[in-house]
């Protein structure tokens, strides 16, 4: 078993076989051996580490996504997402970003692509001002700044 | 309360009884406090949106995350990139979000590949 101690110091003890599905706790283990000393992950909160295993625990046995393919160069960038993946997405904006954020920190690859395809599929056809809206972001462009930009990409508009 | 001084008309909220001429310019003045203060509340409740936004974890995400997500926007034929009018308006479109998207679409370079452009003049 491994301990993890998350940022609100809550002690999860976790199957190793579950945890490696993160790389950044799999290179720790393999790296520093075994321990009784828990792996300390102060960017994470035990709400967050509690989805984050969930999906471990669920996809627990399947073979690990090699870490050196990009799915860019091979074509596998559709917007797709497995029923249980949505089903797990099914969460408010807060927790989305959060179990990205995670994803990103523990290095669980296939998390963050579902993590960001999820987003991606909210994004899909809004404009600049409907994803301002969608996320609640400060449009920080001031007026001079926002009709340079759509003067360097007016070429962008051409057909 | 308005703060006016003048006849009660509260006795006119729960009836059907029209007002008195006397009475009218009360019910317009309380309308205009009661259009004020709603406005005021839509101002807070905007505050109060803003400041939640500062909290929010998607000020967090990292400019190389921010373009992870946008490549699962890049449009696919036969397994190519290829990036139309539409595509290429839509990645203008996320660079104008904010200064931080702005950048994350100029880092992501795999963004800007794959771009279809039809010139305009035939040689």
């Amino acid at each position: 078993m491994v301990l993890l101690l998350t940022s609100d110091n809550e002690m999860f003890s976790v199957a190793e076989d579950v945890i490696k599905r993160s790389a950044y706790i799999k290179n720790m283990l393999e790296d520093v051996g075994e321990s009784d000393l828990p792996i300390p992950l102060p960017n994470v909160e035990s709400n967050v580490l509690v989805k984050i295993l969930e999906y471990c625990e669920h996809y627990r046995g399947e073979p690990l996504p090699a870490s050196d393919v990009d799915p860019a160069e091979i074509g596998d960038r559709s917007l797709d997402i497995a029923d249980w993946d949505q089903k797990y997405m099914a969460v408010d904006q807060e927790m989305l970003f959060e179990i990205i954020l995670a994803a990103n920190y523990l290095d669980i690859k296939s998390l963050l692509d579902v993590g960001c395809k999820t987003v991606a599929k909210m994004m899909k056809g809004k404009s600049s001002e409907e994803i301002r809206t969608l996320f609640n972001i400060a449009n920080d462009f001031t007026p001079e700044e926002e009709a340079q930009i759509r003067k360097e990409n007016a070429w962008a508009e051409c057909r | 309360m308005s703060g006016h001084e003048g006849p009660s008309i509260y006795h006119l909220l729960d009836s059907n009884v029209p007002p008195k001429p006397v009475e009218i310019p009360f019910v317009e003045s309380r309308i205009l406090d009661l259009v004020h203060r709603i406005s005021e509340l839509r101002k807070l409740e905007q505050e109060l949106e803003r400041h939640r936004a500062i909290l929010s974890p998607v000020r967090r995400i990292p400019g190389e995350v921010l373009g992870h997500i946008f490549t699962f926007l890049q449009p696919f034929e036969n397994g190519e990139k290829v990036r139309t009018a539409d595509g290429r308006k839509e990645l203008v479109g996320l660079s104008l979000v904010c200064k931080l998207w702005h950048d994350a679409t100029l880092c992501t370079h795999g963004l800007w590949t794959g771009l279809q452009i039809k010139p305009r003049h035939t040689i």
